[in-house]
């Protein structure tokens, strides 16, 4: 499969939901591994080491929010990403939406970018059907003093992905991988660096002294080792680093150890192409990392570098406010953190604490924290997104968690039965409610159905809530049996729920009858 | 026994001493022994003269075991009655009247059922709390001679003769309409002898 036949195929199998891809990756310190699933278009991530839940960063591209997103990279603040349509994408990983290059629509017709990569100056990227590496600023503005973009480096063949090392561009096309060093506004003439043969290279990582390629042909990662390091001296030549993927990867990126995509998931390794089982990672090693991803087109690793470990993280609501509370358990430059809230889950947030929240905690021991929003509108649910910020300024977001403010109470009555029972008896808690709101009482828990048994030994006051902020309260009144609670004892005894002797205070037991078993209960106390 | 160390009460004891001394000097027929309160060896309880709830001393009774018995105006329909009385207990004790429970006996008069008896009485200190009620809607028993409840005071030893406290602090009885109401229990006058 040559460069522009796999290049135009990924366009024709988009519609059958499985993309053959290129990839694209920038290697950096990590904390969060996030992926272009090709199929879905969306960009994911997940912790570093894989565990958790997959948070869905960004959902599709300009033109067509099913797909058309491949290559990623990212810094300590955004995530870099191209759609194939024309277009490069910047999507903050804290709060924020993405922004968008126009690429045709600012001088680069038929632009197709599929790589992309940054030196924390540029963003760069790799164009197979123009044949070309582009770049913008860092913010996507028009870079090097251009009145329209331009192309950096022009002339090639079906370059697909693309890195960059602060003195050198790296670009695969086939089986080959070329290089050509570049300072500010100029760039040297291209070179060849090494081949793998009988291969089609589908990406590259770049670390300081290795370059990593997902040979897609033969289903495997391959090395290579620098020779010369000055950037017009590179040398490079394929070493005995081999890792056979379960299926043909398309992407491959580097920080600690080698990750991969394709069809079937994530895999990653050691860098030494031992196991990365044997480091404690059990089945998450040679193979399978993170599964039911689609098709992994692109890996960048984030050196978000502030490291938290969340212990709990609640939105309370009241009638008029919610407060925001979060636990930590551990804390490694965390300098504080900030509090996002959106109307919808999936909306826009907007930072709402005026002034940061300082941290806490530590890398030994953790810290509770709490904000109150007293900015929302009743009868309204808001979203709240936790942002930790490092003391390099790197950020992390979770969540989100909801609360509904002040709305109509669906709790219409709350009552104890009897209110009023001797120690050794309890009470009948029952409660009619509209709806079916999401009951729980304080100390007690959830409670699904209308009624709940209790016997405290104290008095006690229990608080029903209605998951929406409000509350109900009743007190269930705790006193031991005495001789003058005889008279009471003795008209009640005989008697059953409904009768007119009843008195649910003597029913101690609420078998919803008083008889001896009762009368025992009593004299127990006595 | 602590006081009687005192200096003051050991130079009250022998001045008392030689009292006693010159007495018997002087030909007196007194004797040291016979000087203070003489030890009892009865209970002896004078009913009120009172028409009402009141204690009246049972037959039952012994010397040193006195049985009282609550009884109440002639014909009144009760349910039960609780009673809370107070004795010198330095004097007597609280004793068991030959019942199923420790202080009280029931009398004739109510009919508690079967099962579980609410018959309970409560001792804290030298005060007992006394209750006997029947059971859910059982007619309520006309009063008679009879008594509704028994306690009983044991004397104790080493009792010097003299008046003893007793007094009734609170009382209520269960009458035939199911109300509760307070009543007053006239009490005699008990002593030692």
């Amino acid at each position: 499969m040559n460069k522009t036949s796999h290049f135009s195929l990924r366009r024709l199998v988009q519609g059958l939901l499985l993309a053959l891809l290129a990839a694209w990756v920038v290697p950096v310190q990590a904390q969060n591994v996030y992926w272009v699933d090709a199929v879905s278009g969306y960009i994911n991530y997940r912790a570093i080491n894989g565990t958790g839940s997959t948070t869905i960063l960004v959902t599709g591209g300009v033109a067509d929010p099913d797909g058309h997103l491949w290559g990623i990279a990212s810094d300590a603040n955004n995530v870099y990403f191209s759609d194939t349509h024309g277009y490069i994408g910047i999507k903050p990983i804290g709060i924020g939406a993405a922004t968008y290059i126009d690429l045709r629509g600012a001088g680069l017709t038929g632009a197709e970018p599929a790589g992309v990569a940054t030196d924390g100056q540029y963003i760069y990227w790799a164009d197979p059907t123009t044949g070309c590496i582009g770049r913008a600023n860092i913010d996507g503005t028009l870079p090097d003093g251009q009145s329209t973009f331009e192309s950096f480096i022009t002339g090639l063949v079906s370059p697909y992905s693309v890195k960059v090392n602060g003195s050198n561009i790296f670009w695969v096309t086939g089986p080959n991988v070329y290089t050509a060093s570049y300072s500010g506004t100029t760039v040297g003439t291209p070179y060849f660096l090494f081949t793998v043969p009988t291969s089609v290279l589908w990406d590259l990582a770049v670390e300081s002294t290795k370059i990593y390629v997902a040979d897609n042909t033969n289903s495997k990662i391959r090395r290579a080792t620098f020779g010369g390091t000055t950037s017009d001296t590179l040398t490079a030549a394929l070493d005995s680093f081999s890792i056979t993927t379960t299926s043909s990867p398309g992407s491959v990126a580097v920080a600690n150890y080698v990750y991969w995509g394709g069809g079937a998931g994530m895999g990653r390794d050691l860098l030494n192409g031992t196991l990365a089982g044997s480091d404690g990672l059990g089945s998450l090693g040679d193979g399978v990392f993170i599964t039911s991803t689609g098709w992994v087109s692109g890996i960048t690793i984030t050196n978000a570098g502030t490291v938290i470990t969340l212990t709990s993280f609640t939105a309370t609501p009241t009638a008029t406010q919610v407060k925001v509370a979060w636990q930590t358990g551990s804390e490694v430059d965390t300098a504080g953190f900030n509090i996002w809230r959106s109307a919808t889950a999936t909306g826009t947030f907007s930072k709402v604490n005026t002034a940061v929240i300082p941290a806490n905690g530590s890398g030994v021991g953790g810290a509770s924290y709490s904000w109150t929003d007293t900015t929302v509108g009743a009868g309204q649910t808001w979203y709240y997104k936790l942002e930790d910020i490092d003391s390099y300024g790197a950020s992390t977001l979770h969540g989100p968690v909801s609360a509904t403010v002040g709305a109509t109470s669906l709790i219409l009555s709350f009552q104890a039965t009897p209110s009023d029972i001797f120690l050794g008896g309890g009470s009948l808690l029952n409660w009619t409610v509209n709806g079916s709101p999401a009951l729980s009482i304080a100390g007690l828990g959830p409670v699904s159905a209308s009624s709940l048994w209790v016997a405290p030994q104290t008095s006690t006051s229990y608080t029903l809530a209605d998951g929406l902020g409000n509350q109900n309260l009743t007190t269930v009144n705790v006193k031991p049996f005495a001789l003058l609670d005889m008279p009471g004892l003795s008209k009640a005894w005989g008697s059953s729920k409904g009768d007119a002797n009843y008195n649910p205070s003597y029913d101690l037991n609420g078998d919803g009858k008083v008889d001896d078993a009762d009368v025992a209960l009593c004299f127990k106390g006595l | 026994m602590r006081a009687l160390a005192s200096p003051f009460r050991i130079s009250g004891f022998l001045a008392l001493t030689g009292v006693l001394v010159g007495l018997v000097g002087c030909g007196g027929a007194g004797k040291g022994t016979t000087a203070g309160p003489a030890p009892a060896g009865a209970l002896v309880y004078t009913a009120p003269k009172v028409v009402g709830y009141q204690l009246v001393r049972d037959p039952a009774s012994t010397g040193t075991h006195l049985v009282l018995g609550l009884v109440g105006p002639q014909g009144t329909q009760v349910r039960g009655a609780v009673l809370s009385l107070n004795v010198d207990g330095s004097m007597v004790g609280w004793g068991n009247p030959g019942g199923s429970d420790p202080y009280i006996k029931e009398g004739e008069v109510l009919s508690l059922g079967t099962g579980t008896k609410l018959l309970k009485s409560q001792l804290s200190g030298s005060t007992l709390q006394a209750a006997i009620f029947q059971k859910g809607s059982v007619a309520a028993a006309p009063l008679g001679s009879q008594p509704i409840l028994s306690v009983a005071l044991d004397l104790k030893a080493g009792a010097h003769t003299g008046a003893v406290s007793l007094s009734s602090a609170s009382a209520q009885i269960l009458d035939a309409a199911g109300a509760t109401q307070t009543i007053t229990v006239a009490v005699g006058n008990l002593s030692a002898q």
